[in-house]
């Protein structure tokens, strides 16, 4: 017999050591394709940003003192009304949507500040109730909104919202839903939310979120253009059929008929259309399937809502990337058209840089103009009880309070400007847009928010000084 | 230290891949969701990904059997063809197994090679007497080469080695364990590459080897011994099952023509039919795979055609079998006539648009899976290989895909490939046969009597 022959590994050779370093090596590189998918391509971000919510969800911050004491005295104080808000979407605005897209975070901040400030969410589907008179709205209501259905505003506000002991609308594209991409949410994830009870679940219409060749006028929104060819009774026909699937859908879904409805893209018919008519004709159709309908135009003087406004077109405020404060500062502001019209800006109005106009080069690192601060604190002591405008109520006394007058030490984490500062007037008039305003540059603060809480302390995190 | 360092890898591994099923978790939303808008698509990608993590879960809790101290009487079968360079090192290997010498016999048969190899095994008959040599006289292909070297067998059990495999030399021991069980039929070992260190080619095969020995095979083997096919390159028989096949499996034909290559994989098949076949991973053996392209190309080819061949009979009867061993059989049956549509479609078809289950899905999802299925490797294994499991997906997704129907379209085609033989039919012919038997005083003793006369 020979030796046998040993197939035992022998010592490592140097190639041998050589490909195990590689193997190692390769091990981490790996990674690299997942990294490329989760930044570049629309799914691999939603998948992403699943992953973040799944493994830390997002959470409420802790506001400071400061900044509860400023919200407690900026917002704004009414009964009887409310204010709508508009969100989109929520997540990483890398979409090409910027301006539609707010941060988890920020949104999180949003909820907290309206809960520092005594504000209360209401659904629209309480406030048609409230409206068409039904139980009565609770003080200092603000609807929450969101637009289209999409999944990641979805994902994001609602561990936010339950947080908060809070409920948003949800206004979906009832088409969309059934036929669930990246984008939108479908409708099972839809019910999902609905049963939470912090989901409002209303129409945006079941096909017609969309612009189309329309006749004679190039594209246009589908719901308010008339298409080639098409007659005013063929058009109102394909509007009461799209408004009434996608309340059917919303019904076998959700259990319940919407009542109210949301107009894509903010167009009722007052603008981008091609016939006259179709501003009554949009706006009975929307009456014979809901209560109330919301749009969004002329952002510079979105009042609150009361019953004796035109239900079916009711405004909202588009929420931008601003902070809490502003927010409110925005909602306190909206409720009080009258001082922009008698040429008396109050100082909130001083502070905040027109809706839509970006803010000014340079000043986001440049010397704050005005002092947010300042306006916020103005005159919200809590004892003017707002009443709507048209109402009876005196205009709100509008003094200026010097910085230093603002409650406890630690400075409040605004824009603590030096006092007096040169107040900057706004120079443009108030655009009046219907498109959405341009979106604000995350990186870039308008001058007024150039302090947001940074981390709990408080400190101003966009300089001045 | 090394321990240590093995331990976290180990750890870091199952970290990833965890990570990875958690990636493959979050997306299948965008599965489903594509599910409506292109149902063919994404029901082949779920049942894809099942079938895939299917398999390695299930590997997962293979265990071979262990070593109960059975020790039937084997006989080591070399049938070679002009393979004047390995056959020494093959003879050598299987005469140096670690299994009593008395229980075993070698015996190398030579297919009518036309160099040197006749030689090399009369060189070493004269030096290892207990060799049975054969020579054929001239070449009948490399079934008639077993099947002679089955007849002339005295063993129980049947253990072939390609002419270039090489036998560990506890091979043997382990693989007529699981003959224990009488229900087993047939066993077959783990192969190794030899040659896995040359170049990209056998480094890829190596991996490849691995799963597809230790997670397919391995499957198949729990699920009430379903292999599908006990590779020549190391593979076990019971005698008394194979005899009653050989004449059917010898002159096998399809489609008129004799079925030359798939030898394995069609006795295989008969046995399957009404024993176990299980795999035996303590069995291991090593085999040299191709180096070039163009080897490996037709190799994969042959095998595709003979399994396209036996997968026409193993749907006939597999539903009888384990029912979780039939879905997955007929499952990879399935997969590869819908593979290539799959590829096409996704490819071809989901360029543009942004669409759930669009170009960047289908390749983050394929990547996925090829990583899932490379970490497994590198979690069992640590040379540094690992990564090539992906070259062979990249590869098997890009160009073999194809070959299951450029193999159904060159089915008539029975040449090799690799071998330059290529023969019809026919009755080996006894009388231009030479075989020299075990010399005496060496060789097998059946029932305590030594065959051959007493020294």
């Amino acid at each position: 017999m020979t030796a046998p022959v040993s197939f035992a590994a022998p010592v490592a050779t140097r190639s041998q050591i050589r490909q195990l370093v590689v193997g190692l090596v390769a091990l981490p590189l790996t990674l690299l394709p997942f990294v490329g998918y989760a930044n570049l391509t629309p799914e691999g971000r939603l998948v992403r940003d699943r992953a973040v919510v799944a493994i830390s969800p997002p959470t409420l911050p802790r506001l400071s003192e400061a900044l509860r004491q400023a919200a407690a005295s900026t917002a704004p104080r009414y009964e009887g009304a409310v204010m709508a808000l508009a969100y989109h979407g929520i997540g990483s605005a890398s979409d090409g949507e910027g301006g539609f897209v707010i941060s988890p975070t920020r949104f999180g901040e949003h909820l907290a500040t309206l809960r520092a400030g005594g504000m209360n969410t209401v659904t629209a589907a309480e406030v048609a109730a409230a409206f068409t008179g039904g139980p009565a709205l609770p003080p200092n209501a603000v609807m929450l909104s969101f637009d289209d259905g999409r999944a990641d505003a979805m994902m994001f506000a609602d561990p936010l919202l339950k947080e908060a002991g809070m409920a948003a609308t949800m206004f979906v594209i009832s088409g969309a839903a059934s036929e669930p991409g990246i984008y939108y949410a479908s409708w099972d994830k839809i019910e999902g939310y609905a049963r939470s009870g912090r989901w409002d679940i209303q129409s945006h219409t079941a096909a017609s979120h969309r612009d189309h060749e329309s006749e004679g006028a190039g594209s246009l929104p589908k719901l308010t253009s008339l298409a080639p060819g098409e007659s005013l009774d063929d058009y109102r026909a394909r509007v009461r059929a799209d408004l009434g699937d996608a309340s059917a859908a919303i019904e076998e879904h959700i259990g319940r008929r919407p009542v109210a409805f949301a107009y894509p893209f903010g167009a009722y018919g007052a603008d981008r259309s091609n016939d006259p008519a179709i501003i009554d004709v949009v706006r009975e159709e929307v009456g014979r399937e809901h209560a109330v309908a919301f749009q969004q135009d002329d952002q510079e003087t979105v009042p609150l809502l009361t019953p004796d406004q035109d239900r079916l077109r009711l405004r909202r405020l588009e929420v931008q990337n601003w902070s809490g404060l502003e927010l409110l500062q925005r909602i306190d502001r909206a409720g009080r058209p009258e001082q922009t019209t008698d040429g008396a800006p109050s100082p909130a109005e001083l502070a905040l840089p027109a809706i839509g106009d970006p803010p000014p080069p340079g000043t986001a690192s440049g010397p704050p103009s005005t002092s947010t601060t300042l306006a916020g604190a103005v005159n919200r002591t809590g004892d003017t009880r707002r009443t709507l405008p048209g109402a009876t109520s005196p205009p709100v006394p509008a003094g200026i309070v010097p910085p230093q007058a603002i409650p406890p030490p630690p400075p409040p984490p605004v824009t603590v400007a030096p006092p007096p500062a040169p107040v900057l007037p706004i120079t443009a008039p108030p655009v009046v847009t219907t498109r959405p305003p341009q979106p604000v540059p995350p990186t870039t603060s308008p001058p007024t928010t150039a302090c947001r809480p940074a981390g709990k302390s408080g400190k101003c995190a966009g300089g001045s000084g | 230290m090394a321990r240590v360092l093995r331990g976290v890898l180990k750890a870091a591994i199952i970290v990833y891949a965890a990570a990875i099923l958690g990636f493959v978790w979050l997306t299948k939303d965008l599965t489903f969701a594509t599910l409506a808008r292109d149902p063919l698509f994404a029901s082949y990608s779920i049942a894809v990904v099942i079938y895939v993590l299917g398999r390695f879960v299930l590997a997962l809790f293979y265990r071979p059997v262990p070593d109960r101290g059975y020790r039937p009487t084997v006989s080591i079968i070399i049938p070679a063809f002009n393979e004047e360079e390995g056959i020494i090192g093959t003879i050598a290997s299987c005469l140096g197994v670690d299994y009593p010498a008395h229980l075993t016999e070698v015996i190398a048969v030579n297919d009518g090679s036309t160099d040197g190899t006749w030689e090399r095994i009369l060189e070493a008959k004269a030096r290892w007497p207990q060799l049975y040599a054969v020579d054929l006289g001239r070449n009948y292909g490399k079934r008639g080469a077993m099947a002679e070297g089955i007849r002339r067998a005295r063993g129980d059990v049947l253990v072939f080695v390609d002419s270039d495999s090489y036998l560990d030399s506890d091979a043997v021991t382990a693989i007529v364990q699981p003959f224990a069980d009488e229900r087993v039929g047939a066993v077959v070992g783990h192969a190794e590459v030899r040659n896995s260190s040359v170049n990209w080619m056998t480094k890829m095969q190596q991996v490849r080897y691995y799963s597809a020995f230790r997670v397919i095979k391995g499957t198949e083997s729990m699920l009430s011994g379903t292999v599908t096919c006990a590779s020549g390159c190391c593979a076990a028989y019971r005698r008394s099952v194979v005899i009653p096949l050989l004449d059917a499996w010898e002159f096998q034909t399809f489609l008129g023509r004799p079925a030359t290559f798939g030898d394995d994989r069609a006795l295989t098949n008969r046995i399957l039919n009404r024993h176990r076949v299980v795999y035996q991973s303590s069995a291991r053996a090593e085999t040299v795979v191709p180096e070039g392209p163009k080897v490996f190309f037709r190799q994969q080819l042959r095998w595709k055609k003979s399994w396209l061949r036996e997968s026409m009979q193993v749907v006939r009867y597999f539903w009888r079998k384990n029912p979780i061993a039939a879905i997955f059989t007929y499952a990879s049956i399935a997969f590869p006539f819908m593979a290539p549509f799959v590829v096409l479609h996704a490819v071809g078809g989901r360029l543009l648009g942004g669409q759930p289950g669009g170009l960047w899905f289908y390749i983050i999802g394929t990547y996925a899976m090829a990583l899932l299925y490379s970490l497994y490797y590198a979690f069992k294994r640590h040379d540094g290989l690992w990564f090539h499991g992906m070259t062979f997906v990249a590869l098997y997704m890009t160009v073999l895909v194809f070959q299951t129907y450029w193999g159904i379209f060159t089915m008539r085609d029975t040449r090799w490939g690799t071998r330059a033989s290529t023969v019809e039919h026919a009755k080996i012919d006894q009388s231009a046969l030479t075989a020299l038997p075990p010399e005496d005083g060496s060789g097998l003793v059946r029932r305590g009597v030594r065959l051959g006369s007493a020294a």
